[in-house]
């Protein structure tokens, strides 16, 4: 008996061991590319955390760098779910961010209380829109939705630096002109970035996980994900789902570019995204597809990015560091097999 | 610029010449990933492998003061590359798109990290001289066509020979059989007792040195810097590329110098200050490569065995033994992963 009750504690902290371990092999692993320009990667692992947890306000900009990004791991999670890839979640969030700034100027005059409900909105629209073209392309004509999303992301930026530098031009800096105040979200702590788009973040991510394990249409989601053949011998609604899913992948990530507008920067910048969406991608491979998991796994790489900032301030090391690190982590998972996602 | 001069040779001739220039990386890139595709191997990596490319050629070419070094140090660099990703794929079974976007982070971030910590000192952009234009004697003096496809950097004439050999060895050579073969069914490969994996780790190997070479001519031999971004799609565009072409040598480089025409075309409009808004002159590549993708080509004309990988209980000698070809179409291999 005791030694059932043994192993099954073992079975249960066995992914967490494991975990770690993949994550200290990646560590050393990324750290040999310090050696080569005589730098100690223990040091600059310390300087990583001291940057990402040294102080409160630290602590607070982890969590406004885990807005979006839990955003967009959402994104390619439900597309993901559903047997689609969704690379195109950069673009989607500049959509949304689009849209925001238009809504933002106010030019139709909205009261107020209505403006912000509406820019969130229509973020979301924007982005599902961007979305659905893929979507489009791929169910209908069989069009391979991983090259599409990604040259929907070049175009997306392409318009966005356009707008930014002709019709939205604010003439000073590489922005757009500020939006109006009525249009700012409330900041949760004072005298820091944090703002109400983390609410939305974690939400958007309860609910997902509502979804997908307590409704009908999550379980011919997954259905479809797991086995499309038995979805439609099934006779679910195969491609109607696969495309509500997708477009509300490109929903998820306009949100998160509703945030980064109306939450922080109040405008337009060139730039906005340096690659929250790719960085989903990680997020959701890490948390095996689960949103309560993502949540954790946006928190932890976002402290990382934050973390790496302070790194190259203090050591001028090139924050693309983490991205080395992070592929890596995924890359020993792959080849090692281990934390595999069992269907 | 006037539309009338839309109908003149004065017009079409530079523009040909800058196709045939922008298209040349495509073509290193496409070729290589036709063959990898062939044998079932998808390299969505293929992004991250120029970019490699890119940054290892150059900082070759920058330290030796050779290009040519760098073009071999950058072929090396992306088949480094493709062992890694093959070892996944092929050996450990791994998707090939998850994989393939993965390598993407790495190899990106590795090469603006490279960059970065070199020449983070220096505050001028680090820059190689050109590689001189060769005119080829005699055939350079064609009319029409002697100036866009003979004047150029020594490397276009490399493509001239590039195309007919891929053509042989993929089509004509009994390596390019098996390599077909492999992707389209490779139970048949292992049953003519060929070790398919090691077939398939050398179309990817052949596939990540193109792609590797391809990033470099770009750095080294075109631009003559390396920029963070500057691959700027060409990867995915290439995939398209070799869907547009059918998987076929001579057609993918035909579909690259038509990708490489419009991208011309569209710069010399950005320069000549037509009154078009500038995304959608940036935004011309793109828009081709999704009309591609979704209305040339579908999803039917891929190898059968992409993104399968071949299970590896097989790997081992005592069952090196060929599965008699009747037993095997009887009880097909089953696939560890759909």
């Amino acid at each position: 008996m005791s030694v059932h009750v043994d192993s099954a504690v073992t079975e249960r902290w066995r992914p967490f061991a494991q975990g770690t371990g993949l994550v200290l092999a990646s560590m050393a692993l990324t750290g040999l590319v310090l050696l080569p320009i005589g730098i100690n990667p223990i040091g600059a692992y310390a300087q990583i955390l001291k940057g990402a947890f040294g102080s409160v306000n630290a602590l607070t900009e982890d969590l406004v760098y885990a807005t979006p990004i839990i955003l967009t791991s959402l994104s390619v999670i439900i597309a993901f779910r559903c047997g689609l890839w969704n690379l195109g979640s950069d673009g989607q969030l500049y959509l949304g961010a689009i849209a925001t700034v238009g809504l933002g100027f106010n030019r139709f005059g909205m009261l107020p209380p209505v403006l912000l409900p509406v820019m969130a909105v229509a973020a979301f629209a924007a982005g599902a829109a961007w979305a659905a073209v893929p979507a489009v392309l791929r169910l209908r004509f069989g069009a391979s939705e991983v090259i599409v999303t990604i040259m929907m992301n070049f175009l997306a930026v392409t318009i966005a630096t356009y707008l930014v530098g002709g019709p939205w031009a604010s003439g000073i800096t590489p922005a757009t002109a500020p939006i109006v105040s009525a249009g700012f979200l409330p900041i949760l702590v004072p005298g820091t970035r944090l703002n109400a788009n983390f609410l939305v973040a974690i939400a958007a991510a309860a609910l997902l996980s509502f979804v997908l394990r307590r409704t009908v249409f999550g379980y011919q989601l997954r259905t479809i994900g797991q086995n499309i053949d038995a979805a439609r011998y099934a006779g679910m609604p195969v491609n109607k789902i696969r495309f509500v899913s997708f477009s509300c992948a490109g929903g998820l990530a306009g949100l998160a570019g509703f945030g980064e507008v109306a939450g922080i920067y109040h405008n337009l910048p060139n730039g906005l995204s340096p690659g929250f969406g790719y960085t989903g991608i990680v997020v959701a491979l890490l948390a095996r597809l689960n949103p309560l998991w993502a949540v954790i796994v946006a928190f932890a790489l976002a402290a990382l990015s934050v973390g790496s900032g302070g790194m190259q301030r203090a050591m001028g090391i090139p924050v693309s560091l983490v991205s080395i690190l992070e592929a890596v982590l995924i890359l020993l998972v792959l080849a090692t097999r281990l934390l595999e996602r069992r269907a | 610029m006037t539309w009338a001069s839309l109908l003149e040779l004065t017009f079409w001739i530079p523009l040909l010449a800058a196709g045939v220039r922008v298209a040349t990386p495509l073509v290193f890139a496409s070729l290589g990933e036709a063959v990898s595709e062939r044998a079932g191997v998808l390299n969505v990596g293929l992004e991250g492998m120029m970019a490699l490319g890119a940054i290892v050629g150059f900082l070759v070419a920058y330290w030796t003061g050779h290009s040519w070094a760098g073009l071999l140090a950058a072929a090396m660099a992306g088949l480094a590359a493709s062992l890694v990703f093959g070892f996944l794929t092929i050996f450990r079974g791994a998707d090939q798109i998850v994989t393939g976007i993965v390598m993407n982070i790495l190899l990106l971030g590795l090469a603006s990290f490279l960059y970065a910590s070199i020449f983070a000192s220096a505050h001028v952009v680090a820059q190689l001289a050109a590689i001189p234009v060769f005119r080829v004697p005699w055939l350079s003096d064609l009319p029409v066509i002697g100036r866009p496809f003979f004047a150029q950097s020594p490397i276009v004439y490399a493509v001239y020979l590039l195309i007919p050999l891929f053509w042989f060895l993929l089509e004509r050579s009994p390596w390019g059989l098996s390599v077909r073969a492999a992707g389209e069914n490779p139970e048949a490969v292992d049953s003519a007792g060929i070790n398919i994996w090691f077939l398939r780790l050398q179309a990817a190997a052949i596939g990540g040195a193109m792609a590797g070479l391809a990033g470099a001519i770009l750095a080294v031999v075109q631009i003559g810097a390396y920029v963070d971004g500057m691959i700027a799609g060409r990867g995915f565009i290439a995939l398209a590329i070799v869907v547009f072409g059918g998987w076929r040598p001579w057609r993918v480089a035909v579909a690259a110098l038509l990708f490489g025409v419009v991208d011309a075309f569209q710069l010399r409009l950005q320069v000549s200050g037509a009154a078009i808004p500038s995304p959608f002159l940036i935004g011309l590549p793109y828009i081709l490569t999704i009309i591609v993708v979704a209305f040339v080509a579908g999803r039917a004309g891929y190898p059968a065995a992409i993104n399968k990988p071949y299970p590896l209980r097989h790997f081992s000698r005592r069952q090196r033994k060929p599965i008699p070809a009747d037993r095997a179409a009887i009880h097909p291999v089953p696939q560890e992963h759909s």
